[in-house]
């Protein structure tokens, strides 16, 4: 057992701020450094009743995360199925080449930057209601969530600051760093090796390769933000490379409709009772109906938070 | 050339903006430390406090010493002290949320994520119930990643100090996380 990687998975929650987030403080220390030129006057940099402050109101509040884990993938309309659809698909490599195929297909939705992606979405662990999100398509403006009975303002990052939200209502007055998060995600690559090499820099876990971590990587992407088609087709085609992968012919999503799904191995250490995550897919169209956790019922840009299509 | 954090330490002794370029080197991983352990609002005081505090006290930096980083986490780790309240707050409400979230998870990803929460809320409350002191030598090991010489340098204990202290802290968050399958629950923290 070790703890030890424990608590560093914990740590590696926070990510390594960048040039730009430390640009503010920089220029604070370069003027504490110019301060400190005039020996006699050398200030304490910040107050302490102002750290005081600072500190208790930072530890009253929690932050819903700016991007909430979002279900997506457009829900295009029905495809004709690819003509080598045939033949039953039993390989997850077919298989995905069939879904890239198919979301190459797609019209591309260009949606303006003040427009919002909704999606509405049946989960396993909600009882059947339907969960309803709402969210920037540039990332820089509110968004809301309805889930659970409740209605939760989604934080936009406008300007490198968000507002603070606590539980579900927004906290006067305060505002937090931050980076936009698109829901549109015009920045992913659109071919295959691009789109490997997005993953690769961009990888989850600690094992680099590692196929859970990948799955899971993909399945993030594909559910958290609209990708377009070109590049949702790449990340199909990226997908079927991660070896191990299998179809799960009679699968079903969380909202009960049957599929073709694709999953991989449980990690070495799971339990034997571990449920499997299954990507499913419809079978005649190729268009991702979601997970067995998660299933996408709608999605489509409208012009409001709240505003359905 | 690439001076070493000594001399550019030196070097600031007369020409105080040089002392920007050590601002550069380790203000990344100074910041995410302190975000670490005392949230983001309050990192970015503490990052300049660090900063502005070790240009203070570098005449008395040891020159021996090429790299910084070990003297600028024992700093920030004085200055975490001053701020344990906010510290303990910090991990009680991330594992009274993880908790509460792990009962209904409006987050909505896979169902793993679910169990991962439980896990975070144990080993924040974990890292709650230790002393100050156990804490300090953990979290440099497990999430900075210092070693044992390190350590000692950057919070002037003897190594066999930090030695104790790891063991101890180690023993009493293993003790936290109970019947957890550690395998699997670290596999939850990292792909969950």
């Amino acid at each position: 057992m070790d703890e030890l990687r424990l608590l560093r998975a914990l740590g590696d929650e926070t990510p390594l701020p960048d040039e730009a987030s430390l640009a503010p403080v920089r220029a604070n220390v370069l003027a504490g450094l110019a301060r400190r030129r005039r020996p006699r006057r050398r200030f304490a940099l910040v107050g302490a009743s102002a750290i005081g402050l600072a500190a208790a109101v930072a530890a009253a509040v929690t932050l819903l995360p700016t991007s909430p884990p979002a279900p997506t993938v457009p829900g295009g309309q029905a495809q004709s199925p690819p003509t080598s659809a045939v033949a039953p698909v039993t390989d997850a490599v077919r298989l995905l080449n069939f879904a890239a195929e198919a979301a190459r297909a797609e019209p591309a939705v260009n949606p303006r930057p003040d427009q919002f992606v909704y999606t509405r979405s049946s989960v396993d662990s909600n009882g059947g209601a339907p969960r309803e999100i709402w969210l920037s398509v540039d990332g820089t403006r509110d968004g809301v969530l309805y889930d659970h009975g409740l209605r939760i303002p989604l934080a936009g990052c406008k300007d490198g600051k968000a507002v603070v939200i606590k539980g579900d209502r927004v906290v006067p007055g305060l505002t937090d760093d931050c980076e936009p998060h698109p829901a549109y995600r015009s920045d992913l690559p659109t071919d295959v090796d691009g789109m490997l090499a997005y993953l690769d820099a961009n990888a989850s876990g600690s094992e680099p390769g590692n196929v859970n971590s990948r799955g899971k990587d993909v399945l993030r992407l594909i559910n958290e933000s609209m990708v377009p088609s070109a590049a949702r087709a790449a990340l199909y085609e990226a997908a079927a490379r991660v070896p191990g992968l299998s179809v799960v012919p009679d699968a079903r999503d969380a909202a009960g409709r049957p599929g073709l799904g694709i999953t991989w191995p449980p990690p070495a250490g799971s339990e034997a009772d571990a449920e499997p995550v299954v990507i499913v897919f419809d079978p005649t169209t190729y268009e991702l109906l979601g997970t067995t956790f998660h299933a996408i019922e709608a999605q489509a840009v409208v012009d409001q938070p709240g505003q359905r299509p | 050339m690439t001076r070493t954090d000594a001399e550019i330490i030196e070097r600031s002794r007369h020409e105080p903006d040089a002392f920007a370029a050590l601002f550069d080197r380790h203000a990344p991983h100074i910041r995410r430390y302190l975000a670490r352990r005392l949230g983001d609002q309050v990192a970015d005081d503490l990052v300049a406090e660090t900063f502005l505090t070790a240009f203070d006290k570098r005449q008395r930096y040891d020159r021996a010493r090429p790299d910084a980083r070990p003297w600028l986490y024992g700093i920030a780790t004085n200055l975490v002290g001053r701020h344990r309240r906010q510290e303990a707050r910090r991990y009680r409400e991330c594992a009274a949320e993880n908790a509460e979230q792990d009962h209904a998870d409006h987050a909505d990803r896979v169902a793993t994520e679910v169990t991962a929460r439980a896990v975070r809320s144990l080993l924040t409350g974990a890292l709650d119930g230790l002393s100050a002191e156990d804490r300090d030598v953990l979290l440099l090991v497990a999430w900075e990643q210092l070693s044992y010489e390190e350590v000692a340098a950057a919070l002037a204990i003897p190594v066999g100090t930090v030695r104790s202290r790891l063991h101890r802290a180690r023993r009493k968050v293993r003790d936290a996380l109970g019947g957890q399958n550690p395998t699997e629950v670290e596999e939850l923290l990292n792909n969950g």
